[in-house]
């Protein structure tokens, strides 16, 4: 099933600041990702605002506040909210986060880590069987960075990841970025982890730089990409013929040329693979 | 005869006539606003194009007059033309005008000598005429601008309905006057003001069809960023000839042409400028509605932060006003909600994402 996805190209996590140069910049621009949460209980404004990205370019929903990880199942009044506006979109695919962002019905306000267990894996898929129930747009699952690593694991991060895509029938959005985070925090080999992936789900990647804070690299989406992380961009691409890769950049933003800049970066190594023309 | 002189509505009570007449005239005005619609209410509207281009769309806005300001504004952005105070003339060495568009050269050429900004801004509307119907011409066909023989429909409409309100006032009027009864006022007044309000409502238009002043809408939203990016960024000349188009000369204030903005609306600022020196003194460094004290006439001072850079350069650097976190190194430590409502952070604080 995902290897009919389509190709998107090379896109961008759209933020609001960069609204002007992204339309005066289209051409750069394969595709746009949405934070979902955005026009969730959108704002006549916020509406506007998608219709008019909706006309001119292939949209994804990233959604946020699911919390597929939650124990307890799933917030139907966000999902239903969700359904709806990914129905309005008709999107190729939608993307969450393998976290959990929802206990005891308090809302975290954090992408929060799960432990590798089985017992992680099972919550995981009746969640996402739930949402399937929903949303029959496919569904791909991303990798988080974590600030703590949860004991009692059972599995490595990477068979944890390989197990939840496999048994939920999802592709995964690979981040790179975050992989690299992790990899730098925790010590691990990067390239045997992504030995451990299952390459025929990865569907997306997104990519960006973060800031170092007291010896802890953090996942900021606040600088331009690292060496290391284009790097893995080659390594992935060069492997998996993935169908789109989305630069998400939040904060400190530069001018929208530097943007565009890691754009075209990114879209000389998928080529150089032969991945998209 | 008899007949017209004796029917039910001649024979009708006075104020019931007057009821039904209102009655009348009311399903006039309902049918005269359905007919009179404008026909490109429910089109489609056509797609941002890729590259913009200001002089069509200061058409859009402001007709030859729009793509005169953009014009004169592009020939001082780039050394041809020169703001004085209040008047507008050419560069003595200017680059070379070989390397103009024809609509600009022809502005410039017009300017041979220094006039005032509205002077100025008469003669290039002047000798961009034939450029303009251009435009017109493509605007026209994309029904962004309303057409005249939709005018002409709608002026035939009124006219109907205002015919068969005087016509039905009129009749009652002559039944009356004829059956000696003069108190006709409210009759008179009814019919005359319905038909005045009718024919009034019937003419208005603006030069947009509502498809052109949706899209022109959706096209100053779309690029409504372009107004900070002049004030705390570095924008290309093509940014500044956008922002005009879009937005007019008055989103110049408070930019390093702050002085193009002055020369054409000197009121304005004369009289903002008394007004804060009165209640502050000579030092302005609070964040006011687009008046500056100081002259500033270097880009780097209308991009610093300090407070002498106009209107709102003094609140970008201290308000944690929405931009503050790109110009900020530490990813959202310092934020506002503001940085976080559009990262993709699940809802909490900025930086410790974990991993979105």
């Amino acid at each position: 099933m995902l290897s009919h996805l389509p190709t998107l190209g090379v896109g961008l996590g759209f933020r609001e600041p960069f609204k002007s140069d992204l339309f005066l910049n289209r051409q750069q621009v394969d595709f746009l990702e949405i934070v979902a949460e955005h026009y969730l209980d959108a704002s006549w404004q916020k509406q506007q605002e998608l219709e008019l990205l909706a006309a001119h370019f292939p949209i994804i929903p990233h959604a946020i506040n699911l919390s597929l990880g939650s124990a307890e199942g799933l917030d139907t009044d966000y999902l239903r909210k969700l359904a709806a506006l990914i129905k309005q979109l008709n999107p190729p695919w939608w993307s969450e986060h393998i976290c959990f962002t929802k206990a005891g019905g308090v809302d975290i306000g954090h992408l929060s880590p799960l432990p590798y267990t089985q017992e992680a894996v099972e919550v995981l898929c009746r969640n996402i069987a739930e949402v399937r129930r929903w949303i029959d747009v496919p569904l791909i699952l991303e990798n988080i960075t974590y600030m703590v690593k949860l004991p009692g694991a059972e599995m490595t991060e990477a068979q944890f990841l390989a197990e939840v895509v496999e048994r939920s029938d999802c592709g995964l959005l690979l981040d790179i970025t975050n992989l690299h985070t992790n990899a730098v925090n925790y010590a691990y080999d990067v390239h045997e982890f992504l030995q451990q992936l299952p390459s025929d789900r990865i569907v997306q990647l997104h990519f960006v730089g973060g800031h170092w804070h007291d010896g802890v690299l953090i996942d900021s989406h606040s600088q331009s990409t690292p060496v290391e992380v284009w790097q893995l961009m080659e390594e992935v691409v060069a492997r998996v013929p993935v169908k789109g890769i989305i630069l998400e950049r939040d904060e400190n933003l530069p001018p929208f040329a530097e943007l565009t800049k890691e754009l075209q970066k990114a879209r000389d190594i998928s080529r150089s693979y032969g991945r998209w023309g | 005869m008899n007949a017209l002189l004796h029917n039910p509505i001649a024979d009708m009570y006075g104020p019931d006539f007057l009821l039904f007449y209102c009655s009348v005239i009311a399903i006039a005005f309902v049918v005269c606003w359905q007919l009179i619609q404008d026909p490109t209410k429910n089109q489609p509207l056509p797609l941002i194009p890729a590259e913009p281009d200001p002089h069509e769309i200061a058409y859009l806005r402001s007709q030859e007059t729009g793509i005169a300001d953009v014009a004169l504004f592009d020939l001082i952005v780039r050394g041809y033309l020169q703001v004085n105070e209040q008047s507008i003339s050419q560069v003595p060495n200017h680059p070379d005008v070989s390397q103009l568009e024809p609509i600009e050269r022809e502005v410039f050429d017009r300017l041979s000598s220094s006039s005032t900004a509205k002077t100025s801004l008469w003669l290039a509307t002047q000798s961009i005429q034939s450029y303009s119907n251009a435009y017109e011409e493509k605007l026209q066909n994309e029904q962004l601008l309303y057409a005249s023989q939709w005018q002409e429909r709608n002026i035939k409409v009124g006219l109907i309905a205002a015919m068969i309100i005087f016509s039905l006032g009129g009749y009652k009027l002559l039944i009356a006057l004829g059956k000696g009864r003069y108190n006709v006022g409210f009759l008179i007044a009814i019919g005359g003001l319905s038909i005045i309000f009718l024919l009034w409502f019937v003419s208005r238009h603006t030069h947009l069809s509502y498809r052109g002043k949706v899209y022109l809408q959706q096209l100053q939203a779309t690029f409504s960023r372009l107004q900070q990016k002049v004030k705390y960024d570095i924008p290309s000349v093509f940014d500044y000839n956008l922002l005009v188009a879009l937005f007019g000369v008055e989103a110049l204030a408070g930019t390093s042409y702050d002085s193009y903005y002055k020369a054409f609306f000197p009121s304005i600022f004369l009289r903002t400028a008394s007004k804060l020196e009165s209640s502050y003194g000579s030092s302005s460094s609070m964040c006011s509605s687009g008046c500056r004290l100081s002259d500033s006439s270097s880009s780097d001072s209308s991009r610093s932060s300090s407070s002498n850079s106009g209107t709102n350069s003094s609140c970008s650097s201290s308000s944690g006003c929405s931009s503050s976190c790109s110009s900020s190194s530490d990813s959202g430590s310092s934020c506002s909600s503001s940085s976080c409502s559009s990262s993709s952070c699940g809802g909490g604080g900025c930086g410790g994402c974990g991993g979105g």
